[in-house]
């Protein structure tokens, strides 16, 4: 029998799938959720984010609203096609109908931009612990 | 006193001028405190900063960048609603104008997966022009097209006898006809991924401004999906004549 470490009993972080296109927003969001210890994968497309998630196991979407190629509605739509998946949805436009239609395309939380990453942080752990909350 | 404006209503235009004047002031006293107290903070800590650290504050002073280019958009979109754009000719070479401005516009937007490419003569091409407009305007369009690429932006020069054409192309989903009418007007923008729908009417004012014309055509470069077609912005600028031609105010 293996021999068990007290690192394999904490509690594993979730691997985070990021979706933005934008380089250097992409860049800090990874590099500080870096710091929170999560897994950080980064994609900037629908298309490459779908990849992604193919490649490797992915525990919570966080995903900017507007992509290049589709929006994050669409592409959480065709991940939950595959499987459940908590998800954050992050977006400059935090209009009502914005929520709305986050929320009814099935995202857990939605984050309007610009945000603080104790504010992600917090969603994160929300949203992959249960009792999702709406913040904005 | 003046009387409140109805909903819908056409803005004053030096009203307007005015308030984009202000909002360009105001942005721009915050952004050099920022910019300052940043750069005293890095000078004070340099020989301390993790590789990290340092990564942030290069992240921060770009994200400081793009705001003090805004103001600065802010600021010439004043001068134009004002009808007072000032030009400051001189003889410039435009393959030199646009390296730069495509090395700016590529730092200003940068997306993660797209890439710019230049081919560009290794000649000059002399005409007569305001160095600072004419590169604010086509590093607009560049940054326009970035913007809405699939994977590829290009720009490249075509020389004729008497005129130079600069063509930016992207690999996205072009302009449709719907939104031709309003593409270079000002405060529409014409997607969900444009800004606030200045960059282009900049753009096509100031090269209107240097006797030109910016106008929009189909891309040459391969489909970046299938059934979509790229946009191809030309910009046509007289190059004939450089030792008398002055370009004209607006």
């Amino acid at each position: 029998m293996p021999h068990q470490t007290s690192r394999d009993l904490e509690p594993r972080l979730p691997r985070v799938l990021l979706v933005e296109d934008h380089a250097d927003s992409a860049e800090l969001l990874r590099l500080l959720l870096g710091r929170h210890g999560f897994a950080v994968t980064v994609a900037g497309s629908v298309s490459t984010a779908l990849a992604a998630a193919c490649a490797a196991p992915v525990d919570v979407l966080v995903s900017d609203m507007n992509l290049p190629d589709g929006t994050g509605n669409d592409l959480l739509r065709q991940l939950r096609a595959q499987g459940s998946l908590p998800a954050i949805a992050l977006s400059g436009r935090d209009r009502d109908a914005d929520v709305e239609s986050a929320r009814a395309a099935g995202f857990d939380e939605f984050l309007g931009k610009p945000v603080s990453i104790e504010r992600l942080v917090d969603a994160l752990r929300r949203v992959s612990g249960g009792g999702a909350v709406e913040s904005r | 006193m003046t009387e409140p404006r109805e909903p819908g209503a056409a803005a004053d235009p030096i009203a307007l001028a005015e308030f984009l004047g202000r909002l360009a002031h105001d942005l721009r006293s915050p952004l050099g405190v920022v910019t300052e107290a940043l750069g005293s903070l890095r000078a004070d800590f340099s020989a301390e900063l993790t590789d990290e650290q340092r990564l942030l504050g290069t992240l921060a002073d770009r994200g400081l960048g793009r705001l003090g280019r805004l103001a600065d958009t802010l600021s010439v979109a004043a001068e134009l609603e004002s009808g007072r754009l000032a030009l400051r000719p001189s003889v410039v070479d435009l393959v030199e104008i646009l390296r730069a401005a495509a090395a700016t516009a590529g730092a200003i937007e940068r997306r993660r997966e797209v890439t710019l490419t230049s081919e560009l003569p290794d000649r000059p091409c002399l005409l007569v022009a305001d160095t600072d407009r004419l590169s604010r305007a086509l590093e607009e369009i560049l940054i326009n097209a970035i913007r809405h690429a699939h994977r590829t932006a290009r720009v490249r020069l075509e020389l004729a006898p008497a005129e130079a054409r600069v063509v930016i192309e992207d690999d996205g989903r072009g302009v449709s006809a719907e939104q031709r009418p309003t593409l270079f007007r000002r405060f529409v923008p014409n997607s969900s991924r444009a800004g606030l729908g200045l960059g282009l009417s900049i753009a096509h004012d100031v090269v209107v401004a240097h006797g030109g014309h910016l106008s929009i055509a189909a891309s040459t470069l391969p489909p970046g999906r299938a059934g979509t077609l790229g946009s191809a912005f030309v910009v046509s600028l007289p190059i004939a004549g450089t030792s008398e031609r002055v370009p004209r105010p607006v």
